[in-house]
C-alpha cells in the first residue's frame, strides 16, 4: 500500500516503521529540545544520545559521561526497562496481598463468593455442565440458568489457568487461583498500560504509567487478592483493547485490529462493562472522520475489529444477539456503515475527478446517514432494538433508579461519587490528570485524540457512579504518567538553552554561578512574556527557552519526587486500611494490640453446611445469598443477581410483616431457616436492621397496601429501636429475629445496641412460629427454624402459650386454663 | 482331632495344615489341656470406646510339647494345634474387637493366630509347659462403639448418660475356670443402674458396687462358655453410666503423609470427619444459654469445644482450615528437644522431651449429633522419621499410623504416604494388620513420573493404633537430582524457543511495512 497523503499534523519524517521497532515512537517534544536534526527513532535515549553528541556544541548543567556507543546505551535502557517494568508488575501483585497475609487466601465479600462457586463447577463438572447449568439451589423454587445468565469470561480464564497448571503437574487448589487471579491479572495490567502509554507518549511515561495503576487505590479496591470478581480481569481487557486498537489504528494492520477484537471478544465475555468499549473505540472512529482524518488505516482497523469483535462477542450466551438488538451496540454498527460509505466515497472521488460528483457523493454520504439513524430510530421504537436498559439510563439521569429501581439503587457502590473518593483513589494523579489531558490536546496525534475522549467520557461516569471510578483510573494514570513524565523530562534535560547573552558570551562550558543563571532565567521569562504561549518551557521549539540552572531543575525534580514518594505511601495506606477487608473476615485489636479475628459469618455458614439438611432452604436477605450458596452450599430465595424483583420483595415482605403474615411466605416457600445479620452486640454496622428500610422499601414497591415505610419510623420521624419503636417495627419478623433474647444477655443491666446506640427494652420478645436454631459467637449471624405446622391443628402462637403455661404451672397453677384455653383452631 | 505327638513350633513357615483335619467352625474347641486357675477382667468404660484387660492364670493339665517343623499356617487358619491356647476374643458384630494384645510377662506374644470361630478366637502359643505349669497370660483389647447414649436426646444442659452392653456376663473361655472376677469401672461414680447377676457359680455377693467400680463376681468353678459341648447360659450385662466428656467419634480420617528429601520434610495431613455421638440435641442450641454456662465457668459435658492434638515434639507449621477456610481459632504449642540430645535416635525417650500440642477449636462448639469436618497438617524433620539402613542403603520411613485422640473412635481410617519421586523397592511393614494396602502413582509438583503412593485402609481404629508404620525404599542419587534436572530443562527449552522464535519474522508481506501518513 503507498503512503497516504499527510493528514496527521504530525512530522511525517517521525512516523515509527511498525514492524521492526514497535516501541519505537516519535517524539517530538524531546526531539526538538535537543537538536533540530534528530529525526528518526527518538526514544529516550535520543536525550543522552544526542546531549553526548552536542556536548561541543551545546552547554550543559550537568556533566554526563562521554563514549558511551549508542548500542549500549540502546541496550541498556531496554533491559533497564524490562526490570523497572518487572519490579512494578511485582509491586502491583505485592500491593495486593495485604489480605492474604493479614488473614488468609479467602474470597472476598459477595459476589466472588458466586463466581467462586461457579468456577468450582466449571473444573469440577467441566466446560459443558457450566455452559448448561442449571442451578436449582438459587431463587428458590425458581432456580436459576446459570449458565446463560453470566458473563462466563473470569471463570473460564481461571480455570484454564488451572488446567494449564495441572498440566504441568502443579496441582493448585482453584480456591487459590481464583484469590491470586485479581493480583496476577493487576501484573499484567500495568504491562499492558505501558505498552499502552508508550504509543501515546514515551516509554519513560509508560513506565510511570504503569507503576500508577499498579498501586493506584481507585483499581486496587477492585483488585484485591480474594476479590475474584469480573473486575479483577477486566481492567487488563479494557487496557490491552484499547492497546491493540491504537496499535491497528498507527499501523493499518488487521492483524493488529483482529488481536484487539479477541481481546474485545475476551472482555466481552468477563464482564458487562464491554460497552464502554464498544461505544469507545466507534466514538475514537468517529471523531477521527469528523477531525477529517479518514484513511485506510482506520478503515482497516476499525472494519477489522467491528467484524471479528461481533462475532466473538455473540458467542458468549448472556449476550448472543444483543450487538444488533440494542441501542448500546448500535453506535458500533452506525460507525461501521459511515466507514463503508467514506471508504467507497473516497475510492470512486479518487477513480472519477469532478468537483460535482464529489458533491453528489457527499450528500449522498450525508443522506444515508440521515436515513440509517432515522432507521434506528424507527426499529428502536417499534420494538425490534431495544432501548436503553435501566441501569444506562441510570448513568444519564442519577435519580432514576430511585424511582423506578430500589433495588439497583439500593447499592452502595451504585451511589454518586463523592469528591473525596476521587482523592482517596487517585491523590496527586487527580490533578495531574488534566494536564496530561492538556498535552494531548497539545499533539493531537490520532491516538491522543483517543486519550482525550476516553477522559472525558470516563470522567462524568466516575462522577455519577462509584462503582465506574474504576473506568476512569486507567486513564487518569495514562494523563497523568504524560504530564508527570513531560515535566520530568523536561527538568532531567541537562541541555542549558542558548540565549542571544549566551551566544555573545560563548565562553564558560562550567555550569554557571546560581546569580548568572537566575539573571539568564529572568530574561528567558521576560522573553516569555513577550511571546506567551499555552506551552510555555514544555513546548520546546525554541532554543531561547527552557531551564537554566541547577537549582531550578533540583527543586522542581525533589518536589516531584516528593510527590511520588507521598503517593506511594498514600496508596499503601489506603490499600492497607481500606481496600484490604475480607468482609468474610472481620477483625479487632485486642487490648494487648494483638489482632482479634471475627469469623461469625464462616462460623454460622459453616454450621448450616454440617448440621443441617442437604436441601434446606434457607432464606436471608440478598446481600447473603451468594455467600449461603458459596459457604453454606444450601438453597436461598434470593441472591445477589437480584433478577427477579418480585422474589426479592417477597422476602422483604416476609421481614417487615409480623408473623402471622410472614409465617404463610415462609411456608409457602419451604423456607427452613431464616438467617439474620445482627451487629448490635458488637458494633457491626452493616446489619440487617440499618438495611431494614430497604426492606421495606422494595416490599412497599410491590404491595403498598401492605407493607409502608411511614409505619417504621416514630412520629418524629426517627428510625428507632427502643422504646420509641413503632408497634410495626417492634412486631416485624427482622426485628423479632435481630432482638430475641438480647436483652437477657445483660443480665439485667439495659441492653444496649452499639450500633443505633439505643436501649432495647427488656420486655421479652416472643417468637411464635420460628425457634433459635443458632446463634453465632459474637451474635452476628443468627439462624432461626422456621417450625412446621402443629401436628394437633393448633395455632403457633396457642401452643406457644401452652408451653409457656406449663413451665408456669410449677409455680402457679392458674395460668394453664388461660393457655389451654385457646387452642383448637387449625392454622392456616 | 490333632495327632498328639505332631511337633509344633512357633517361628517356623512350613505349611503343616494341609495334612491336618480341618474340623467344622461351629463344632470345634481346642483339647482341653489347659484349666484357667483364676481370670480377672477389667473393664474401664469409656465414650465410644472400652478398655478391657484380662488376666489369665493358665494351668497345664498335661505335659505340651512343641515341635519345630510344625506350625505357622499364616496368622488365620483353623484348627487346633499343641502348645496352643485358645484365646477368647470379645466379639462386636462378630468382628474380632478393634484392637487386641496378648502379652506374657508383659512382652507381646508372637505367632498368634487368629482362628475362624465365633466369637472370634486368637490361637496363643504357649509353649513347652509340664503339668501343672502354670502361666499369666494379659489380653488387652479395646472395644468399640459398645456404649450408646441413653437417653438418646438431651436437651443443652442436660447431663449425658451412656449405656455399655455387653453380651457376657462372665469372662469367655474355651477352658474351665476355678475362679474369675469382673471388674467394671465408669468414669464418674454417678451409675444410675445396672443389671443383675445370676448367682450360679457364686459364694456370696454377686455385684459390688463402690463409687464408680462395679466388680461382678467372683464366680468359682465355671465351667467351659464355649465349645459345642457348654453348659453355661451367658447373660448380657450392662451399666448405665454418666461420663462428663463430650462423646467424640471420627467418621472418616484421611491421612496423606508427603515425604520430601529435598525439603526434608515429613508433612501429615489429616482431614477429619467429627462427629459428637453423645446424646443428640433436644431442640435448638442457645448461644445465650452457652455464653451463660462460660460465665458460670461449667459447660455442660456434651459440648465439645476444644480438642487437642498431640505432635511429635519437633513438628512445626501447623495449619487448620476447613472447607470454607482457615479456622483462625487454634492454639499450638510446639514442643521441645533438649539441643544436643536431638541428633539421637532416642530423644523421643528422653524425659526432657516436650511433645507439641495443637489446640482446636472447631468453628462452632459440637453439640451432640453435630458434625464437624476439617484438615489439620503439620510439618516434622525428615531427619527424625527416616533412618537409613546401612547394609544395603535403603532408607527406613516411620509413618505414625493415626495421631490418636483418647478415647476416640476412627471409624474409618486412611492412611497415604507418598514417597519422593524415584523411590523403588518399596516396601512397607504394618505393626498391626490393615484392612487393604494399594500402591499408585500420585502426581504433584514439578514430577514428571510421579511419585509411588501406598494408600493404607482399615476400619474401627482407636488410639492405640497411633503406632509407626515402616516403609523402606530405595532412593538413589540420580533420583533425587530427576527434578532438578527436569525444571532446568523445562526452562532451557522455553528460552530456546524463546530464542528461535524471535528469530522469525512472521510478515506475509516481505517488505517493510512503513507506513508514512
Amino acid at each position: 500500500m503507498p503512503p497516504k497523503a499527510a493528514k496527521s499534523p504530525s512530522p511525517a519524517s517521525a512516523a515509527p516503521s511498525a514492524q521492526t521497532q514497535p516501541t519505537t515512537l516519535p517524539r517530538k517534544a524531546s526531539a526538538d529540545l535537543l537538536s533540530t536534526n534528530d529525526s528518526q527513532g527518538a526514544t529516550d535515549n535520543a536525550i543522552i544520545e544526542n546531549a553526548a553528541a552536542a556536548t561541543k556544541s551545546r552547554k550543559l548543567a550537568y556533566p554526563l559521561p562521554a563514549g558511551i556507543s549508542p548500542t549500549t546505551i540502546n541496550n541498556t535502557q531496554s533491559l533497564l526497562r524490562f526490570i523497572i517494568l518487572a519490579l512494578i508488575c511485582g509491586a502491583a501483585i505485592g500491593s495486593r496481598l495485604f489480605a492474604v497475609i493479614r488473614f488468609e487466601s479467602v474470597i472476598h465479600e459477595f459476589d466472588p463468593w458466586f463466581n467462586f462457586r461457579a468456577s468450582k463447577v466449571l473444573v469440577n463438572e467441566g466446560f459443558y455442565e457450566f455452559w448448561n447449568w442449571f442451578d436449582p439451589t438459587a431463587w428458590y423454587p425458581l432456580g436459576r440458568t446459570v449458565g446463560t445468565t453470566l458473563y462466563p469470561g473470569l471463570m473460564v480464564t481461571s480455570g484454564l489457568i488451572w488446567h494449564a497448571l495441572r498440566l504441568i503437574n502443579m496441582p493448585v487448589d482453584i480456591r487459590n487461583v481464583c484469590v491470586l487471579l485479581a493480583p496476577g491479572f493487576a501484573g499484567l495490567t500495568a504491562w499492558a498500560t505501558y505498552l499502552f502509554t508508550t504509543e501515546m507518549s514515551t516509554p519513560s511515561a509508560g513506565l510511570l504509567a504503569a507503576a500508577f495503576i499498579g498501586i493506584a487505590p481507585g483499581y486496587i479496591s477492585r483488585s484485591v487478592a480474594g476479590s475474584y470478581d469480573n473486575e479483577a480481569i477486566a481492567i487488563f481487557l479494557l487496557m490491552s483493547s484499547f492497546y491493540f486498537w491504537i496499535k491497528a489504528l498507527k499501523t493499518g494492520s488487521s492483524l493488529w485490529g483482529m488481536v484487539t477484537a479477541l481481546f474485545y471478544g475476551w472482555m466481552v465475555a468477563a464482564w458487562g462493562g464491554y460497552v464502554f468499549i464498544t461505544n469507545m473505540i466507534p466514538l475514537h472512529a468517529f471523531v477521527l472522520i469528523l477531525m477529517g482524518r479518514f484513511n485506510n488505516r482506520l478503515y482497516t482497523a476499525y472494519s477489522s475489529w467491528y467484524v471479528i469483535g461481533t462475532i466473538a462477542s455473540m458467542q458468549v450466551p448472556f449476550v448472543e444477539f444483543l450487538p444488533i438488538r440494542t441501542s448500546e451496540h448500535m453506535a458500533a454498527l452506525g460507525v461501521f456503515g459511515l466507514l463503508q460509505l467514506i471508504a467507497f466515497v473516497e475510492t470512486v472521488r479518487r477513480l472519477v475527478p469532478g468537483k460535482q460528483f464529489q458533491l453528489l457523493l457527499r450528500a449522498f454520504v450525508v443522506a444515508v446517514f440521515i436515513v440509517s439513524f432515522a432507521a434506528l430510530v424507527v426499529l428502536t421504537f417499534s420494538g425490534w432494538i431495544a432501548p436503553f436498559a435501566g441501569r444506562f439510563y441510570s448513568l444519564w439521569d442519577t435519580g432514576y433508579a430511585k424511582v423506578h429501581m430500589p433495588i439497583i439503587a439500593s447499592v452502595s457502590e451504585h451511589q454518586p461519587t463523592a469528591w473525596p473518593s476521587f482523592f482517596f483513589d487517585l491523590e496527586m494523579l487527580i490533578f495531574f490528570f488534566p494536564a496530561g489531558v492538556f498535552w494531548c490536546f497539545k499533539e493531537l496525534r490520532d491516538e491522543q485524540v483517543f486519550i482525550i475522549i476516553y477522559a472525558t467520557l470516563s470522567a462524568y461516569f466516575a462522577g455519577v457512579m462509584v462503582r465506574l471510578m474504576l473506568v476512569i483510573t486507567p486513564v487518569v494514570c495514562v494523563s497523568a504518567a504524560i504530564a508527570f513524565s513531560k515535566l520530568l523530562e523536561a527538568y532531567i534535560d541537562p541541555v542549558v538553552p542558548e540565549s542571544e547573552d549566551e551566544i555573545e558570551e560563548a565562553t564558560s562550558s562550567q555550569p554557571m554561578s546560581k546569580a548568572k543563571a537566575k539573571k539568564i532565567a529572568a530574561a528567558a521569562a521576560q522573553k516569555d512574556k513577550v511571546e506567551f504561549s499555552f506551552t510555555g518551557i514544555l513546548g520546546g521549539g525554541k532554543g531561547t527557552k527552557g531551564i537554566f540552572g541547577l537549582d531550578t531543575r533540583f527543586a522542581v525534580v525533589s518536589i516531584l519526587s516528593l510527590f511520588l514518594f507521598l503517593f506511594v505511601f498514600h496508596c499503601t495506606w489506603v490499600t492497607s486500611t481500606a481496600y484490604s477487608s475480607p468482609s468474610v473476615v472481620l477483625a479487632s485489636r485486642n487490648p494487648d494490640g494483638s489482632q482479634n479475628i471475627i469469623d461469625d459469618f464462616r462460623e454460622a455458614y459453616y454450621w448450616i453446611r454440617q448440621n443441617t439438611e442437604k436441601d434446606a432452604v434457607v432464606m436471608s436477605w440478598w446481600d447473603y445469598g451468594y455467600q449461603i450458596a458459596g459457604m453454606a452450599d444450601r438453597p436461598t430465595l434470593v441472591d445477589n443477581n437480584t433478577w427477579n424483583n418480585t422474589h426479592i420483595a417477597t422476602v422483604g415482605k416476609a421481614m417487615s410483616s409480623n408473623e402471622d403474615v410472614a409465617y404463610p411466605i415462609l411456608r409457602k416457600h419451604d423456607v427452613d431457616y431464616v438467617l439474620v445479620i445482627f451487629g448490635g452486640l458488637l458494633g457491626y454496622s452493616g446489619d440487617d436492621i440499618n438495611k431494614f428500610l430497604w426492606m421495606v422499601r422494595i416490599a412497599q414497591g410491590v404491595w403498598p397496601d401492605e407493607v409502608q415505610e411511614i409505619n417504621y419510623f416514630t412520629q418524629r420521624g426517627e428510625y428507632a429501636v427502643d422504646d420509641r419503636a413503632t408497634p410495626t417495627m417492634k412486631n416485624s419478623l427482622m426485628y423479632k429475629m435481630s432482638y430475641y433474647r438480647f436483652h437477657e444477655l445483660f443480665g439485667g443491666h439495659p441492653a444496649q445496641d452499639r450500633v443505633r446506640g439505643q436501649q432495647i427494652p427488656a420486655t421479652g420478645i416472643q417468637l411464635d412460629t420460628l425457634d433459635e436454631a443458632f446463634t453465632s459467637e459474637n451474635w452476628i449471624v443468627r439462624i432461626y427454624k422456621v417450625k412446621k405446622e402443629d401436628p394437633i391443628g393448633r395455632e403457633h402462637k396457642a401452643v406457644t402459650a401452652w408451653e409457656g403455661g406449663k413451665k408456669l404451672r410449677k409455680s402457679a397453677s392458674s395460668t394453664v386454663a388461660a393457655g389451654g384455653g385457646n387452642k383448637g383452631r387449625p392454622s392456616m | 482331632m490333632r495327632p498328639p505327638s505332631v511337633p509344633l513350633s512357633l517361628a517356623g513357615l512350613a505349611s503343616a495344615t494341609a495334612s491336618l483335619p480341618l474340623a467344622l467352625a461351629a463344632l470345634s474347641a481346642p483339647p482341653q489341656e489347659y484349666v484357667n486357675t483364676a481370670i480377672a477382667r477389667t473393664i474401664e468404660l469409656g465414650g465410644l470406646t472400652t478398655q478391657v484387660t484380662t488376666q489369665y492364670n493358665i494351668k497345664a493339665l498335661s505335659d505340651v510339647s512343641v515341635n519345630a517343623a510344625d506350625s505357622g499356617a499364616g496368622r488365620k487358619g483353623n484348627g487346633a494345634r499343641a502348645g496352643e491356647y485358645w484365646l477368647a476374643l470379645a466379639e462386636e458384630d462378630g468382628l474380632e474387637p478393634a484392637y487386641w494384645e496378648v502379652s506374657i510377662g508383659g512382652k507381646k506374644v508372637e505367632g498368634v493366630r487368629l482362628l475362624d470361630e465365633s466369637p472370634p478366637t486368637a490361637a496363643v502359643p504357649l509353649g513347652k509347659m509340664k503339668k501343672d505349669d502354670v502361666i499369666t497370660l494379659s489380653l488387652t483389647h479395646v472395644l468399640t462403639h459398645t456404649s450408646s447414649p441413653l437417653p438418646a436426646e438431651i436437651e443443652q444442659k442436660d447431663q449425658q448418660y451412656l449405656q455399655w452392653n455387653s453380651n457376657s456376663t462372665y469372662v469367655d473361655s474355651w477352658y474351665e475356670t476355678d475362679v474369675e472376677r469382673v471388674k467394671i469401672r465408669a468414669p464418674h461414680p454417678s451409675i444410675l443402674s445396672y443389671a443383675t447377676v445370676p448367682d450360679t457359680y457364686t459364694r456370696d455377693n454377686t455385684i459390688t458396687k463402690s463409687g464408680g467400680t462395679l466388680t461382678l463376681g467372683p464366680f468359682h468353678s465355671v465351667p467351659r462358655t464355649l465349645g459345642p459341648d457348654s453348659k453355661v447360659a451367658q447373660q448380657s450385662f450392662s451399666v448405665h453410666y454418666e461420663t462428663k466428656d463430650p462423646v467424640i467419634g471420627v467418621k472418616k480420617l484421611r491421612r496423606a503423609a508427603e515425604v520430601s528429601h529435598w525439603g526434608a520434610n515429613l508433612n501429615i495431613q489429616d482431614e477429619i470427619e467429627l462427629v459428637n455421638m453423645g446424646p443428640k440435641l433436644k431442640g435448638h442450641f442457645s448461644r445465650l444459654a452457652h455464653q451463660q454456662s462460660r460465665f458460670h465457668g461449667s459447660y455442660p459435658a456434651q459440648i465439645l469445644r476444644e480438642l487437642t492434638i498431640k505432635l511429635p515434639a519437633t513438628a512445626h507449621s501447623p495449619y487448620y482450615y476447613d472447607t470454607i477456610g482457615n479456622v483462625s481459632t487454634s492454639h499450638f504449642r510446639p514442643g521441645s528437644v533438649p539441643a544436643q540430645k536431638a541428633k539421637s535416635s532416642k530423644v523421643r525417650t528422653s524425659p526432657r522431651v516436650v511433645d507439641g500440642n495443637l489446640e482446636l477449636r472447631p468453628r462452632y462448639p459440637l453439640l451432640g449429633g453435630w458434625n464437624y469436618s476439617f484438615t489439620v497438617g503439620w510439618d516434622t524433620p525428615l531427619q527424625d522419621v527416616l533412618k537409613v539402613d546401612a547394609k544395603d542403603g535403603k532408607k527406613v520411613l516411620a509413618v505414625p499410623f493415626l495421631t490418636g485422640l483418647s478415647d476416640v473412635v476412627v471409624d474409618d481410617a486412611e492412611v497415604k504416604i507418598i514417597l519422593p519421586e524415584g523411590a523403588s523397592a518399596v516396601q512397607i511393614y504394618t505393626p498391626f494388620p490393615v484392612d487393604s494396602i494399594e500402591h499408585s502413582i500420585h502426581k504433584t509438583y514439578l514430577d514428571t513420573t510421579g511419585r509411588h503412593a501406598i494408600t493404607l485402609k482399615k476400619a474401627r481404629c482407636t488410639s492405640r493404633h497411633d503406632q509407626d508404620v515402616y516403609v523402606t525404599y530405595h532412593y538413589p542419587l540420580s533420583a533425587q537430582l530427576q527434578k532438578p534436572i527436569a525444571v532446568g530443562s523445562l526452562v532451557a527449552s522455553l528460552f530456546i524457543l524463546g530464542m528461535a522464535l524471535r528469530r522469525v519474522n512472521y510478515s506475509i508481506d516481505k517488505k517493510q511495512t512503513i507506513v508514512v501518513e
